[in-house]
């Protein structure tokens, strides 16, 4: 009895995760830590970075077998059904509403239910600047490629300039599956750095006049074109670049559930339970891609380098157009609206709206501002499309 | 490392391209849409003026409607000493109310206090007697069919 008892001890031993912990699985855990206390300590996009924090350590406990790269990532390139029925962990399976496309659309479901695209419907020349402000995806993505990335991987890593969570989950997912964590990291570290990281770029592309300019009142908007909108949206831009369809569509289906007034019942599930529901899946798994194999290496530095070029070039951009229009229509337009064009709804409109009211406590840019905003999210799908039809 | 500059640049170019064709194509629908729901808003309707002006306007333009009551309402009413402007107001607009501008509805030829100094005796007598005017009045209602 004895020896079954030191059998079984011995056993326990071998299997338990302290005997078998590697550096590289000891350093990611530190890394999670790390991004639990910026979650939860600074606040930084805690909803996202909460979860995905906690699946990283998760995915680094060893013997835990919660997720297996190999069931997704493999010489096939598609998911290995098989081996996932033998092996599959709680991970695994939570993990294909990443892989299969369906949560970042579930989550842009969500995010039309809350959005309120007035602002744009009442100054559609903001969609200008939530153009301008994609520059940061492809210059980005030249960046990636002069450092050694392939083109798939450089596109995945170019559209975190997009500052949307959802669209570079879903385009890396096709495009570099293998990078996922880092980006999504990447990604939604960067969104929550957008006060640190834009004004300095938007003083230095600004004069003082101009930051101070104010805006004339926004027109009010009809009921009618608010419902005209998501379905005019999808009809140019799926049509356009079907690849985007997923996103454009829900986002849109979302926003017109908030518009129509008649399905308040769902409009309320998909932007509370559904959006809180798909978001505690997709940061979980997401984090649970980044093991140390994965995220331990230069590529990640690299992502890392190139995020940030992705965001300060966008951010550039949606400023320089926002100058150009400001000339064009006669100093009607206050130039920092255009560095919400990178989307980050709405953190983004609010360093528009902070940095304004710096110079001119009397500005108020915030409505103006959420026009490039939204912009940049049809934007970034659009970019997010285009780089799927020709790199995936 | 060689970096094929040809499909860097096709992305490149592509990608603006077709990212600022959709925007830029939504933006002229928008601002279409948008000119086109603000005309229709701002414009007069025909028959708004006729609409707008029933409901302040009848009253005033009641003269020239069901005449009878109207042009008997059109004298001012007597109105005793003391009672005040506002006071003759408030009760014209509650005959108003009432129906003034219809056929068959109330027309104010005077207003004065219910039991004036000097009135009639036996009027006198019922204020005194404790019974309201009000009162008075729902007596006579309930009783005047006997």
């Amino acid at each position: 009895m004895f020896a079954i008892f030191l059998d079984s001890v011995g056993t326990l031993i071998q299997n338990c995760g302290f005997t078998s912990l590697s550096f590289g699985q000891a350093l990611m855990i530190l890394v999670s830590f790390l991004l639990m206390y910026l979650a939860i300590g600074r606040g930084f996009e805690p909803l996202l970075l909460l979860p995905i924090a906690f699946g990283m350590f998760l995915t680094n406990i060893p013997n835990a077998n919660l997720y297996h790269t190999l069931i997704f990532i493999n010489e096939t390139g598609h998911i290995d059904w098989s081996l996932l029925a033998e092996t599959g962990g709680l991970l695994d399976y939570l993990y294909l509403g990443v892989k299969l496309g369906i949560y970042p659309p579930l989550i842009f479901l969500g995010v039309g239910c809350m959005t309120d695209f007035g602002p744009l419907i009442a100054n559609p020349k903001s969609f200008l600047m939530g153009a301008a402000a994609q520059l940061g995806i492809f210059l980005a993505f030249f960046g990636a490629l002069c450092i050694g990335f392939t083109p798939a991987e450089a596109g995945s890593i170019g559209i975190i300039g997009g500052a949307d969570g959802p669209t570079a989950i879903f385009t890396t997912t096709q495009l570099a599956p293998h990078l996922l964590g880092s980006i999504a990291v990447a990604a939604y570290s960067y969104m929550a750095l957008v006060p640190i990281i834009q004004p300095p770029i938007m003083k230095a592309l600004t004069t003082k006049e101009e930051r101070m300019i104010k805006m004339e009142q926004l027109r009010p908007v009809s009921k009618i074109e608010k419902l005209i909108f998501p379905v005019l949206v999808t009809l140019v831009v799926a049509f356009l670049v079907p690849d985007t369809t997923p996103l454009i569509g829900m986002l849109m289906l979302g926003n017109l559930f908030k518009e129509s007034g008649v399905t308040d019942r769902l409009s309320k599930t998909a932007q509370n339970e559904l959006m809180n529901i798909v978001t505690i899946f997709l940061g979980v798994t997401v984090g649970a891609t980044a093991n140390a194999a994965s995220f331990l290496n230069l590529k990640t530095l690299g992502i890392v380098a190139m995020g940030l070029c992705a965001f300060a070039f966008g951010t550039a951009g949606g400023v320089l157009l926002g100058k150009l229009m400001c000339v064009l229509s006669g100093g009607k337009i206050n130039p920092l609206i255009g560095s919400a064009g990178v989307s980050a709804v709405p953190m983004a409109a609010r360093v528009s709206q902070k940095v304004g009211q710096a110079e001119n406590p009397t500005n108020f840019l915030l409505m103006h501002a959420m026009g490039p905003n939204v912009a940049g999210v049809i934007g970034s799908a659009v970019a997010a499309g285009v780089l799927l039809a020709i790199l995936k | 490392m060689s970096i094929d500059f040809t499909l860097a640049g096709a992305v490149i170019f592509t990608g603006l391209v077709v990212v600022f064709t959709a925007l830029v194509g939504l933006w002229g629908i928008v601002a279409l849409f948008g000119r086109f729901f603000s005309a229709a808003s701002n414009k007069p309707k025909p028959s708004e003026p006729p609409k707008a002006a029933p409901a302040p306007a009848p009253k005033p333009a009641a003269p020239a409607a069901p005449a009878a009551p109207v042009a008997k309402a059109a004298p001012v009413p007597v109105v005793e000493d003391g009672i005040g402007d506002e006071i003759v107001a408030v009760i014209a607009a509650a005959v108003e109310a009432m129906g003034a501008g219809e056929s068959g509805g109330y027309v104010l030829q005077s207003i004065q206090n219910a039991a004036p100094v000097g009135a009639a005796p036996q009027f006198q007598q019922v204020v005194k007697g404790g019974r309201p005017a009000w009162a008075q009045a729902g007596l006579m209602q309930n009783t005047q069919p006997f």
